[in-house]
């Protein structure tokens, strides 16, 4: 019951475990794809604040950080499954196929398409980065950056030119300003020099000649370092944006014409690259600059889309894999509940049931399961009530067949004993035990086993189900008269299930039918016969009285004749006296007396009677004084000690009386034993029958006055050998508690 | 039944072990790391002045990536901070100094952006434009208002890149591996007033 319990804890404990992982995918599935959403929104944004980076950074981070832990959720599912497969438990090994089935199928056409998608992508990219492309990218920049190359060149040339012409003519001084200034003019006129920019050190101010056809054109600020290149005699040039386009601006140093080497100013001239024209080279410029950036950026990019195809891969491989454990689950659970409730049912539990609600099949399934456990409980109620009953039965045969005082002995058609009952067992002096489950073939005196296959021959020559037999039996020491009833068992639809013997002990009955039937012959032979013999005694006496003396020498026969017929007849009164004892039993005076002193007595009478004979007494201890005739009794023991001294028939021999004392069955016993010749075994069943004697001058009435005695007494005498030679007589008296 | 629980618990644990290793660890790790050099405190009749060198600023893929036109920053953090012996020192003065650098390949010029200058610088020679970038020269440090005669105080300076924005937002594709982003140690100048 504690395991029981501790099983459904521990799957309620389970159950709850599941679905909390179950809740914290979902929640990190949803979490993800939020973020992932969230953070390809703002990246579409182009200006993006510090504070939205490391918010995006810090968005990307958890988006990395949950795809992991659904990585790890779903391995831990996946090794969970791996190690509960190895170890065997219910349901895994199915859940195991189906997640097997779901991630092939899904691995696949994933795999394929992860495959062909990175060809392709391969190919879309080496495409993008196409020699072609990049060459006419790379030439338009460079037809642009020629052209501002030789715009420089040209302001450069104009400005090289206008210096040498400033440096000749000494222009730079101060009061030929005007002269410079004519000359410039000039020269934008002539030369289409744009603005035109001067700057002596001498003078310390700057002179500006706007450019006749942009006069908004503004002069452009040069850098100190530039300013300082050129005044170390070196020509620059540099291109600036304004307000109506990019400014070409040519630089060169003014020398002085007193020292050529020595820079004393510097004149610059600005070309005007309309501002139409100026996007025009900036979007080819941009294009290039763009085109040169992701080429610089071929293989990042080109990882980039791997790793998200990978990773779109890989979560289309975790989702197959957790839907196949999600479904497996769903499939397997109630799979597992109901071996685990099957398992449960084995072990006697039918009040298991399942508790898994669901309208497809698998709850019909546990429906019809539920229902059949309730039905089997019901049936197994029912079986157990009929056992119950069947027991109740059973114990009351047993006990009747058990108090029956008829031996039963039941056989099955093997030959093996099944049942044998305390009166057989009593009766045949054997132990159920180890009887029980054996042969009877194996168990029976060849006698006795050639006699039962008599007996089973004869049932079936006859045809007949029933066979009753009454024997003679002579089981060890003891003869039996039984009545024998044989009975074929056949079950309902008549199979042979073997017999059963059926043993009732007439020994007793029989005793008693043949001591009324010598009683009644006793007593009428005792009033037939001994009515004549008085007259025929007195008729010889008188035969002899009259004529004795009279008849001479024939007197003397005639003397002895009627001599032999008063003794004889003489005889003949005795012999009825005692037949008419016999019949006439004295009604038996029943009083207390002690056992042990009656018996005492009759033995001592013997004892001087007889002195070359060793009586030994052996008194009984704690026998109590009971009902009986004392007197009976003595005559009981007279006869028995009779019997004995004769049957010793010499001078020596030896006596054994014993007294015994049965306190627990309350029964008292008396046994006879000598050492002389014995009684055969086949006058043992009429030992204690009327003029039965083996003693030449006995009349045969001992015994049966003996038996008829202690069955007034209700008693049991028997006769038994005695070893090595001679006999046992004993007799069994119940000690009524006076 | 323990054991085998651990064991499962092990494996899994060791593959996210090799997992987060992998992804942590960025594959190329910077040889020639960025340091801040020849770091010199000075003063006008108004400001303390600070000279500062930043050297291995430039490493060949970025000069790959400056010349494709992808602009880059560079952040000087600069404090100021009085000693003090008993307390926390006092930070008496705290700047952020930027410069950017931009190539234009139509113009073939290199323009620096100083945080602190309006207009950009125009080059046309790439080491001169770098130069220009690691080159912290007068940067004015603290006011000499701010600070009390006899008094000792240190200057905290670090350079850093921030992070290159690159075409189709690719910087955020690289979360753990950056090719670019560097962060000088903290470097401390004592000076004393």
């Amino acid at each position: 019951m504690e395991e029981k319990q501790k099983i459904k804890s521990i799957d309620e404990k389970e159950l709850r475990k599941r679905r909390r992982e179950f809740i914290i995918i979902v929640v990190v599935g949803v979490l993800a794809i939020a973020f992932t959403l969230i953070a390809s929104q703002i990246f579409n944004k182009a200006a993006l604040p510090l504070s939205a980076n490391i918010f995006v950074y810090g968005i990307s981070s958890i988006n990395v950080i949950l795809i992991l832990l659904l990585l790890f959720l779903i391995i831990r599912n996946v090794v969970k499954l791996f190690y509960e497969h190895r170890r065997g438990v219910i349901g895994s090994k199915l859940r195991t196929k189906l997640v097997a089935t779901f991630v092939g199928l899904s691995l696949v056409p994933t795999i394929l398409l992860f495959l062909f998608a990175i060809n392709f992508l391969s190919y879309g990219i080496e495409s993008w980065f196409n020699l072609k492309i990049g060459d006419a990218l790379n030439k338009s920049l460079e037809v642009a950056q020629v052209y501002y190359q030789q715009m420089e060149e040209q302001a450069k040339f104009n400005a090289r030119q206008m210096s040498a012409d400033i440096t000749k003519n000494r222009l730079y001084e101060k009061e030929r300003a005007e002269y410079l200034k004519s000359f410039i003019s000039q020269r934008q006129k002539n030369s289409r020099v744009g603005m035109v920019e001067t700057y002596f050190d001498a003078q310390k101010e700057k002179m500006v000649f706007a450019d006749v056809e942009h006069p908004e054109l503004i002069p452009v600020t040069l850098a100190p370092e530039m300013i300082e290149d050129i005044y170390s005699g070196k020509e620059k040039s540099t291109v600036q944006a304004t307000n109506i386009g990019d400014a070409v601006v040519g630089i060169v140093p003014v020398f002085s014409f007193a020292v050529p080497s020595e820079v004393i100013g510097r004149i610059s001239v600005s070309y005007v690259v309309p501002k139409g024209f100026v996007d025009k080279l900036r979007s080819i410029a941009d294009a290039s600059e763009q085109y040169g950036q992701i080429k610089l950026l071929k293989n990042p990019i080109k990882s980039n889309y791997m790793i998200t195809l990978s990773i779109v891969t890989l979560v289309i491989i975790f989702l197959a894999t957790w839907f196949g454990l999600t479904l497996a689950k769903e499939i397997t659970v109630p799979i597992q509940d109901l071996v685990l409730a099957t398992n449960r049912i084995t072990q006697g539990d039918l009040d298991s049931r399942i508790n898994i609600e669901a309208d497809d099949e698998i709850g019909l399934l546990v429906k019809s399961f539920n229902q059949m456990t309730g039905d089997l409980k019901k049936s197994k109620n029912s079986l157990e009530e009929a056992n119950i009953t069947l027991e109740r039965r059973r114990k009351y045969t047993e006990a009747i067949l058990r108090n029956v005082s008829a031996g039963v002995v039941s056989v099955d058609k093997t030959g093996m004993i099944t049942t044998i009952n305390r009166a057989a067992e009593k009766m045949f002096d054997i132990s159920a035990e180890k009887v029980v489950f054996q042969n009877y073939r194996d168990l029976m005196m060849p006698e006795h086993l050639s006699l039962v296959d008599e007996f089973l021959q004869e049932m079936k020559e006859n045809n007949e189900s029933l066979l009753e037999k009454q024997l003679e039996v002579m089981l060890k020491d003891k003869a039996l008269t039984v009545l024998l009833t044989i009975t074929t068992i056949a079950d309902e639809e008549g199979n042979d299930s073997g017999i059963v013997v059926v043993f009732e002990d007439l020994t007793q009955l029989q005793k008693a039918e043949r001591a009324a039937a010598w009683r009644e012959v006793a007593r009428r032979m005792a009033h037939e016969i001994k009515n004549p013999l008085t007259p025929v005694q007195l008729s010889a006496q008188r035969l002899q009285k009259k004529y004795g003396d009279k008849l001479g020498e024939e007197g003397s026969v005639f003397k002895e004749c009627t001599q032999t017929i008063i003794d004889q007849v003489e005889v003949l009164k005795n012999l009825v006296n005692e037949f008419s004892r016999y019949a006439r039993m004295p009604v038996t005076t029943i009083a207390p007396n002690d056992l042990n002193m009656v018996v005492a007595e009759a033995v001592s009478l013997f004892q001087d009677a007889h002195k070359d004979i060793v009586f030994e007494l052996i008194p009984a201890e704690g026998l109590p004084k009971f009902d009986l005739d004392a007197e009976q009794i003595n005559r009981v023991m007279i006869n028995l000690l009779d019997n004995a001294v004769a049957a010793i028939n010499k001078k020596s021999g030896r006596v054994e009386i014993t007294v015994s004392y049965d306190e627990q069955h309350h029964k008292a016993g008396v046994t006879v034993a000598d050492d002389g010749a014995g009684v055969p075994s086949s006058h043992k069943m009429k030992v204690f029958e009327p003029y039965f004697s083996t003693k030449k001058s006995g009349t045969g009435l001992g015994l049966a006055i003996v038996s008829s005695i202690i069955s007034d007494h209700h008693g049991q005498v028997s006769v038994a050998d005695n070893t090595p030679t001679g006999t046992i007589v004993s007799f069994v008296l119940p000690v009524s508690s006076v | 039944m323990k054991k085998v629980k651990n064991n499962y618990y092990g494996a899994v644990l060791i593959f996210l072990f090799v997992i987060i290793s992998l992804a942590g660890f960025p594959p190329n790790a910077h040889a020639i790391e960025p340091e801040i050099k020849d770091i010199l405190i000075t003063n006008d009749m108004e400001n303390v002045l600070l000279y500062a060198r930043l050297v291995n600023g430039f490493k060949p893929d970025m000069e790959l990536a400056v010349l494709a036109g992808i602009p880059a920053t560079f952040t000087m953090q600069l404090d100021v901070y009085q000693e003090r012996s008993f307390t926390w020192d006092k930070k008496i003065f705290s700047q952020e100094i930027k410069r950017s650098i931009k190539y234009d390949n139509l113009k073939k010029i290199f323009s620096v952006f100083s945080s602190n200058k309006k207009e950009p610088v125009i080059f046309t020679e790439f080491e001169s434009a770098q130069k220009a970038m690691t080159d912290f020269n007068g940067i004015i440090a603290a006011p000499l208002s701010s600070l009390t005669k006899g008094k000792n105080y240190y200057v905290m300076i670090k350079v850093k890149m921030d992070k290159v924005r690159l075409p189709l937002h690719m910087e955020y594709v690289f979360l753990f591996v950056s090719y670019w982003d560097f962060e000088t140690s903290w470097y401390r100048q004592n000076f004393s007033y």
